[in-house]
């Protein structure tokens, strides 16, 4: 199909007028995508969304799909996907009925580490959509002002982070009741002031820039200021430190299950799981290693895609990476 | 090649820079002799190869860099054939540097006595620190450092921009200093202290005989110190003269543009500076020739094709220019 | 050394209004909690009477305020509580258990930097080839592994399977014991063998506490390391004359290590909290197993008390790591 000639010609002329930025993305794709690490980190995550956004749904679908095979006749019997009924299949090791193996009720493993998994996914994501707000706001106020106001919210982050992480949020959780509610409330706690920081270190070096002082000098004012120049600026580390938030979030809340303080049984959680199967270590060892190795995927997923986007949005690497492609070319011609 | 009057010979010196955007031919046959004793002037615009020459003296190229080919000859040794532990031995002993930015230079944990006493120690020519102090107040004293032995114990952070360079000085001249490579050394500092520093290295240089090679684009400066005068441009070194010779008498185009370009208070208010038309070349692609003539008002058909070489034009006066290419009758 | 003690002073002065802040949010938690006997849904079913007795026994009838200074006053004048679960006074139960989790924390820091800041300076020397790349994967790795996983794989690995380490509990308690830190006092007293068996009953449990913090000080080792080798000032080192070695291990380590001393001490929150699972784990009778059989039993003073103390040696700890910095880096003692 042709497009009409004055779209191609409009087409044509963003292409010239964006030119650098395109060349510029082009590079970003092609810096990630050279990285192996960062795709398999990003192919974890994408796996691990999938399973988040799905759930339980995913399960049901697994179970159509196994049923379809075995009514096909490829498989001659159908694995137990139950999460929640007792059975008498106590403490199996993994198989094709338990792929995961069961627990010590007889309840399917695998089915359990799958909602599990969607729990952990889940209320990082809530934790991080609550903190994130809270901390760029603030950061934002306290970098750009400046005075008393920062001092004040600095003062405030500073006796959050007095203390580590886990150990606050399991005396708040504690407090606050044992439950899934409570642990969120904990963890969104226990996480903003991490941004404050971040976000007011950011803003204060982005102010030092000519045209932040640029802008006052033109009497802009100050909330277009913050909103217009300074927040763009902080954009790429907000999104590197999100996502490499996401496993810091969910290896915490997984401490806080393992403690006892998450969703209450009989929902499965991954950190709960790995706590209620070590009495059976070493003989069940499927028991606490499978969830807990779960665990450390979606955190490893996370980080390395992190990672990678740390590479991606440096301009630095970048040009060496031009580089690297134009005397892969050209060689290390001239000079002789 | 052993001529005890020439202290350091530069030959068809070639640096290139292998960076992100393309192999930057930085240096691109440089030929220079310094004599005892005397004070030359390398002067060129920021970026013209200046300091990586100096730099290349001490086989001191920062990473993407590399010497290609040439050859330096300090006091008849051949100084990039050396290996490493002897290099190590000559720099900061027989060739110190001064830099541009005292404050960068300067480890910021360390007392400042204390950094200008660790050459002197790992040189072999002091004992031990505690004796290098005594000749650390003593160089403090000689570089008119005021309270030299408070200062002496004093951190970097807690001296001026111009007591830094003071140190930096001090340092230089630790060793068994012959030869000192000052890289803009007033840049840093107000034009007050400028002054001073410029003062105290002209009576250092009297009173220890040495030789200083002065690297600067402050043509001003120049004129006030120096006995010869290079200047380099893009790589190169254009043109090679006396002092006065070079300030009265300029052969080259760019030093010609170069003179034009600066202001003097002799001349009346209505005199317009001229400036050189056009832009640095990129060294990644440097013009074929010479490298000046696209910017030359009086580029011939063959400045494009050929480079042209150093000539003798007049005694002591030398120009790497076709324009001149009849006039000495040179080798080639 | 004058600027020193200046800065010890004002160090000092920014550590009072931090322990405040420390004490205020552990008060304002502990007034949360709805499953005090006099608060939420508990007390509905309580007789007026004894509702009454319990608020005034807690002070629970006293502006807030008040309760905040008599909060204060119970915390320094050692009335920490009593456990609803044991009936005994917690501040006697903190001293027998926090000694085994800080002894276990140190040691964690110790295994970090130890293996984190020559695994940075090796990925630094040996920049962009094959060892360094797999320094950092293996850093991402180990910052990733949960502190269980890790801790549950050793035990499996080396305990149960190799049989080459202990995998549950303290060692032999020595002869004399002074702190609770058996490790220390077995070195007091000279009773070595002691000193062995606790450090091969607390080698597992410290390295698998120790390796997500020694994979975080690795990478930023090799940053900071690569920063200050491209530094003017080491340059000038070269400049001067100085021999490689001089220059690498006076000027570029002693700069690189700086920023790292700092985070070291950070990190040392995270041995803290993580010692809560490595303790659970390795039934190690700590600070970290005493608070996680109390929040299964809801014993809410004794997690309160513990997690005011932590945050007290993670503000003392933190406060020495600072003056070291300041011993270290002399411009910090002007700032």
């Amino acid at each position: 199909m042709r497009l009409p000639s004055f779209i191609g010609e409009r087409y044509q002329k963003w292409r010239t007028r964006n030119e650098s930025k395109i060349k510029e993305y082009g590079l970003m794709l092609y810096a990630f995508r050279r990285s192996a690490v960062s795709v398999a980190g990003l192919i974890m995550v994408v796996v691990f969304v999938i399973i988040g956004v799905l759930g339980p749904l995913l399960l049901d679908g697994i179970k159509a799909f196994v049923a379809f095979l075995y009514h096909q006749a490829v498989v001659s019997s159908m694995p137990s996907f139950n999460a929640f009924q007792y059975s008498y299949d106590v403490l199996q090791p993994p198989s094709w009925k338990h792929w995961f193996g069961t627990d010590e009720y007889g309840r399917d493993l695998f089915a359990r580490v799958l909602l599990g998994t969607q729990i952990s996914l889940s209320y990082s994501v809530v934790v991080l959509a609550a903190g994130i707000p809270i901390g760029v706001v603030l950061g934002l106020i306290a970098g750009y002002y400046g005075g008393a106001v920062d001092e004040l919210i600095s003062r405030v982050t500073d006796m959050f982070l007095a203390f580590p992480a886990l150990v606050l949020a399991m005396a708040l959780a504690a407090s606050l009741g044992a439950g899934l509610q409570s642990a969120m409330i904990a963890m969104i706690v226990v996480w903003w002031p991490g941004y404050v920081r971040l976000i007011r270190g950011q803003t204060l070096s982005i102010k030092e820039n000519q045209f932040v002082e640029a802008a006052r000098a033109v009497g802009m004012r100050d909330i277009k200021i913050i909103l217009k120049h300074v927040l763009p600026h902080v954009f790429t580390p907000l999104i590197i430190f999100a996502t490499l938030d996401m496993a810091g979030v969910i290896l915490l809340g997984a401490g806080l299950s393992f403690i006892g303080l998450g969703a209450q049984p009989p929902t499965p959680e991954l950190g709960r799981l790995v706590y209620d199967g070590l009495q059976y270590l070493p003989e069940k060892w499927w028991y606490s290693l499978i969830p807990g190795f779960i665990l450390f995927l979606i955190a490893l997923g996370f980080n390395l895609l992190g990672d990678g986007l740390r590479d991606v949005f440096d301009p630095k690497y970048r040009r060496k990476l031009e580089f690297k492609e134009k005397s892969g070319k050209s060689g290390k011609e001239g000079g002789e | 090649m052993v001529n005890d009057d020439i202290i350091l010979k530069i030959e068809d010196l070639y640096v290139n820079f292998y960076t992100y955007a393309g192999v930057v031919k930085a240096i691109d046959g440089v030929n220079l002799e310094v004599r005892r004793g005397e004070c030359l002037g390398l002067v060129g615009e920021t970026g013209c190869g200046k300091s990586v020459t100096m730099r290349s003296v001490l086989r001191l190229i920062p990473p993407p860099g590399e010497i290609v080919r040439g050859k330096i000859w300090f006091n008849g040794v051949n100084l990039l054939e050396l290996p490493e532990s002897e290099m190590r031995k000559i720099r900061g002993n027989k060739i110190a540097y001064i830099v541009q930015e005292p404050s960068a230079a300067l480890d910021p944990l360390y007392r400042v006595g204390y950094q200008v006493a660790e050459p002197m120690v790992y040189h072999g020519l002091v004992g031990s620190f505690k004796d290098a102090w005594r000749r650390v107040v003593e160089l403090f004293k000689q570089v008119m450092m005021p309270e030299p032995e408070e200062r002496a114990r004093a951190y970097p952070h807690e001296l001026s921009g111009g007591m830094k360079q003071r140190v930096v000085i001090a340092t230089a001249l630790s060793g068994e200093t012959e030869l000192l490579i000052a890289d803009e050394p007033t840049t840093a500092v107000d034009v007050t202290i400028q002054a001073q520093i410029m003062d105290l290295l002209n009576k250092l240089r009297e009173e220890r005989n040495l030789t200083l090679i002065l690297v600067t684009h402050n043509l001003g400066l120049v004129a006030e110190m120096c006995d010869r005068v290079a200047v380099m441009y893009a790589g190169n070194i254009v043109e090679l003269a006396p002092t006065e010779e070079l300030f009265k008498n300029p052969l080259h185009p760019y030093v010609k543009g170069l003179l034009a370009a600066v202001p003097r208070i002799t001349a009346g208010k209505d005199v317009v500076l001229k400036p050189i038309p056009g832009f640095v070349p990129n060294l990644i692609y440097p013009p074929p020739g010479c490298r000046f003539h696209p910017r030359c008002d009086k580029a011939m058909p063959i400045c494009r094709r050929e480079k042209p070489v150093m000539k003798e034009v007049a005694p002591g006066h030398w120009v790497a220019c076709h324009l001149y290419d009849k006039v000495g009758g040179g080798d080639e | 050394m004058g600027d020193f003690k200046y800065y010890i002073a004002r160090r000092l002065l920014t550590f009072v209004p931090t322990l405040l802040g420390v004490i205020v949010i552990t008060f304002i938690i502990s007034h949360l909690v709805p499953a005090l006997p006099a608060k939420g849904a508990f007390a509905r079913h309580m007789n007026p009477q004894t509702l009454a007795l319990i608020k005034k026994m807690y002070h629970l009838d006293q502006p807030w305020y008040i309760q905040l200074w008599l909060y204060i006053c119970d915390l320094f004048t050692g009335n920490w509580g009593t456990s609803i679960v044991t009936s005994r006074p917690i501040l006697k139960e903190l001293s027998i258990y926090f000694p085994v989790t800080f002894q276990l924390a140190i040691l964690g820091e110790f295994f970090i930097l130890v293996a984190g800041i020559p695994l940075g300076i090796a990925a630094a020397m040996r920049n962009n080839t094959k060892l360094d790349q797999a320094i950092r994967v293996l850093s991402v790795i180990g910052y990733s592994v949960p502190y269980f996983l890790l801790a549950i794989a050793f035990q499996m690995i080396f305990y149960y399977w190799l049989g080459w380490l202990p995998g549950f509990g303290l060692g032999r308690k020595p002869r004399v014991v002074y702190t609770g830190m058996y490790l220390f006092d077995s070195i007091l007293c000279g009773d070595w063998g002691a000193f062995v068996d606790n450090f091969l009953h607390f080698l597992l449990p410290s390295i698998s506490l120790a390796t997500p913090g020694a994979a975080v000080i690795a990478r930023l080792m090799r940053g900071s390391l690569l920063d200050t080798l491209s530094a003017d000032f080491i340059d000038y080192c070269r400049m001067k004359g100085l021999p490689e070695r001089v220059i690498m291990v006076k000027h570029a380590l002693k700069n690189a290590i700086i920023p790292i001393i700092t985070v070291a001490g950070l990190q040392f929150g995270g041995l803290l909290g993580g010692a809560i699972i490595t303790e659970t784990i390795f039934a190690i009778a700590g600070l970290g197993r005493y608070l996680v059989v109390s929040t299964y039993a809801m014993d809410y003073p004794v997690i309160m008390a513990g997690t005011f103390l932590i945050g007290l040696v993670y503000l003392i700890v933190n406060f020495v790591v600072d003056l070291l910095y300041a011993y270290v880096d002399p411009r910090v003692r002007l700032t």
